[in-house]
Order: C-alpha cells, then structure tokens, then sequence
C-alpha cells in the first residue's frame, strides 16, 4: 500500500512537472517581460572545495597538522543556525583534511558531527542512511573517504541552494574556508620552508576575492555582513603581496589550451604571518559558542 | 533505463518548480563510454537564462590541475548556446595625470575557437576564471536552464 502511495505521488509529481507547468512557466516571464530591469547582469562566484585544495597540498613538501584539527565534542555546543552552518564549514574542511592526509582513523567521529549539524541546519536529506552506511563501509580506505566527503559537501552545497537557505551556506563557506586557511598554513614548515605551499597561500587570495563576491548577494544577514568584513581584512592583508602582472598568453597544443602569464603575487614573511594571525582570530570567532 | 528515467525525472521536476537541475545531471546525460580521469569539479553551476541573454559564473582553476569545461542546455530546442572563457585584467592607467585602475575584460577562448565542446585547457598558476554562455534562438519569453559542468584532474607534467 505505501509502495503504490509513493509510486502514485511520483506519477503525479512526473505528469505535473513535464505536462501541467508551463502555465506557471509561461506567466513568470510575462512578468519578467513587463520590468526589463529585473535581469540585471549578475556573476555567479564560486570557490574550490576544501577537498579539492588539499588534495594538493598533501603532495607538497609540508607537515601534517592534525592537532590543528577543531574539537569534534564542540559540535554540541553550537546554539544558533550561524554557529551551526559555520562550524559544519569547519568540520568539512577537517575532514577534507583527514582524507587527503590518509589520517582515517578519526573519520568516523568528525562525520558523525558533520551529520549532527547538517541535519540541524536543513540538509539531513544528503545525509541519508546509505551515506553513513558508505562512511562505515569505508572506513579505513581513504581514496574512498575523500571521495565521500567531496561528494558530501557538494550535495550540502546543492540542497542549501534548494531550500533556499543562502544565509547558511554563506556561512558553511566562510567556515570552510577560514579553516582550510588555518591547515594550510598550520601545515608549513615555517615561512621559507614550504615554499610551493606559500604559493598557494598567495594563490588563496583570489578564492577570499570569488568568496567576498559571493557573499555580497546575502549581505543583508546580520553574520553574512560580519564575516563579509572580516574577509575583507583577510584582503587587504593580501595588498601586501608582491604582485607584477604580464600579458595573458593563450596556446592550442592539440585541442588543449594553456593559459600562461597574468598577474603574479608573491608571498612575503609579513603577509604571511599577518595572515596567519587573522585567519586564527577569525577562526577563534567562528568556534567559539558565544 | 533507471538511471535515463531518474536523469528525466530529475530535470522535469527541478525544471519547474524553480531551480535548475544540477550542471552534472544536464551535461552528463548520457555516461560517457570513455573512461578518463576528469572527475567532477565542486564550482560547476547551472542556471536559468532567457534567448538574447548571458549566464555568467567564476571560478577558481588552480595550477597543477588540468580542467574540462563542458555547457549544455537542459532542453536542448530551447536555442542554441556560444560560450567565451575569459579573465578581468586589471590595467593602471594614465587620465587627466591622475593614476586610476581600469577592470578590463581579456577573451581566452571561445566555443568557436576551441573547436567542438568541450574546452580543455591548462593552467601555469592559478587564476581567476568567468565563463559566459550565450543562448540565442528559442523563445525570449521562457527561461531555459544552462548548466556549466566544470571536471578537473590532475596535470600530468611531459618531458624530464
């Protein structure tokens, strides 16, 4: 009986989506005809997953920072829907971090809290029980565990779209980002050591500049705002950098291009340790519960 | 079969009620038969765009990766698409003896360009990438959703 309710919701859901709304279609761009000024011109900005930035990381020549790691017992004390998406960031970004360092053992634990405040937040969907049941599964193989968490924030990414929840995933960003900001740095062998991951540090600069322009669509969030600020201090830290810039060069190598040139920033021990010490307070606002 | 009629279910039902399906459920309709290394990029987007109109989004291609940037329509007689990857340069410029900062855009490549799609390319740092999609034809009335599906792997380095 409750198969055939299902299959009867599915049929109807079908038949209304690909037959019954192109009314609905139809009178939403009348609408949009009628004020030619609604469809301004907007860019959607997006940023690398924490997943994708460490799994270069973890080929460079660095330490593993896994006492920089976020209290995972701290993902109860977390009150408000700010503290929640914000520290769903960070733990996402741990667990990016876990996998890409072949460091499994402690997987299960950080998932576990990930699930905890994603279901908090509205995303329980993408936590279903076969994504735990993968989790457990898994555990031990961290090519599949990356592979897990990647496909984890993801689809938090595409149902806070879905749900309409900008505010959260704004936050989930800049937590995820603040704290792939702490490892990275965390994980250098001191300012001249890690030079191709002070590159990426540098290189960082123009993910804060896609993560402020993506934040400036929910800036009418009280938290969006605060944290829009404090990105913005994170970019004028980066003003520091030595940057030279030439021209943009574009070769075909069959059928492949190679983009070359453009600007180049380089990192200097003051810009580091400058931005070593913002992204820690940053990150202290971020986990603490008050 | 399942995974044709949960790929159509999934694009009729986003399709209407509001959001546009996933960029890799309207590119990847079909599995490719070719196994390659690309895998699917977090910052691919889709989103609804009218005839006469552009998409436009931005991502981040690091350097030591190599990225496969793929555009399709999720109807496909809703028109027809052209689609420019280019970079914002920001220039110093001289006016009235006043030094001022000039945005402006700089073309890497076009659908035309490049061939047939998908546009491969490299990069030898990171950069700051906006990829534009065009959609002419169609009715300008109805919006049509547009997915860019950005894949990524990593470089291979040729040579000693």
């Amino acid at each position: 009986m409750r198969k055939s309710l299902v299959l009867f919701a599915g049929l109807a859901l079908i038949l209304s989506a690909c037959g019954g709304g192109e009314e609905k279609k139809e009178i939403d761009a009348e609408a949009a005809t009628e004020t030619p000024q609604e469809t301004p011109s907007f860019i959607e900005f997006n940023i690398p997953s924490p997943s994708e930035q460490f799994a270069l990381i973890s080929k460079m020549d660095v330490v593993k920072n896994t006492k920089g790691l976020h209290n995972p017992e701290a993902a109860d004390s977390y009150n408000t829907s700010a503290q929640k998406a914000l520290n769903f960031g960070v733990y996402t970004a741990d667990v990016a971090y876990l996998t890409s360092f072949n460091e499994t053992n402690k997987y299960l634990t950080y998932f576990g809290k990930l699930e905890k405040l994603g279901n908090d937040i509205g995303v329980a969907q993408v936590f279903g029980k076969q994504l735990g049941e993968l989790a457990k599964k898994w555990d031990g193989n961290a090519d599949s565990l990356f592979r897990l968490s990647d496909e984890t924030y993801n689809k938090t990414f595409q149902r806070l779209i879905d749900i309409d929840k900008g505010n959260e995933l704004s936050l989930m960003l800049v937590g995820g980002w603040i704290e792939s900001m702490h490892l990275m740095i965390g994980s250098s062998k001191g300012y001249g050591k890690s030079p191709k991951l002070e590159q990426t540090v540098a290189d960082q600069k123009l993910v804060a500049e896609n993560l402020l322009e993506f934040l400036v669509s929910y800036k009418d969030n009280k938290e969006v705002a605060d944290y829009a600020k404090e990105i913005e201090s994170i970019l004028s830290i980066y003003d520091e950098m030595a940057c030279s810039s030439s021209e943009t060069k574009v070769e075909n190598a069959n059928g492949k291009l190679n983009f070359s040139g453009g600007e180049e920033c380089k990192m200097t021990e003051k810009c580091f340790n400058d931005l070593k010490n913002r992204v820690e307070a940053i990150r202290t606002k971020i986990i603490s519960n008050n | 079969m399942r995974t044709v009629l949960l790929t159509f279910l999934v694009v009729c039902v986003s399709t209407v009620y509001g959001q546009c399906p996933t960029a890799e459920n309207i590119v990847k309709k079909e599995k490719s038969k070719t196994k390659d290394n690309y895998g699917v990029n977090s910052q691919s987007r889709s989103g609804s765009v009218k005839s006469g109109e552009t998409y436009e989004m931005s991502f981040i291609a690091q350097d030591g990766m190599d990225y496969r940037l793929s555009s399709k329509l999720a109807n496909p007689s809703a028109g027809s698409i052209s689609i420019e990857i280019y970079e914002m340069i920001v220039e110093k410029k001289m006016e009235n003896g006043k030094e001022i900062y000039k945005r402006t855009k700089h073309v890497l490549a076009t659908s035309n360009e490049s061939g047939a799609q998908p546009i491969e390319f490299t990069t030898d740092k990171s950069r700051k990438i906006f990829v534009a999609v065009s959609l002419s034809g169609g009715d300008p009335k109805k919006p049509a959703c547009v997915g860019v599906l950005v894949e990524d792997k990593k470089s291979t380095k040729l040579g000693f």
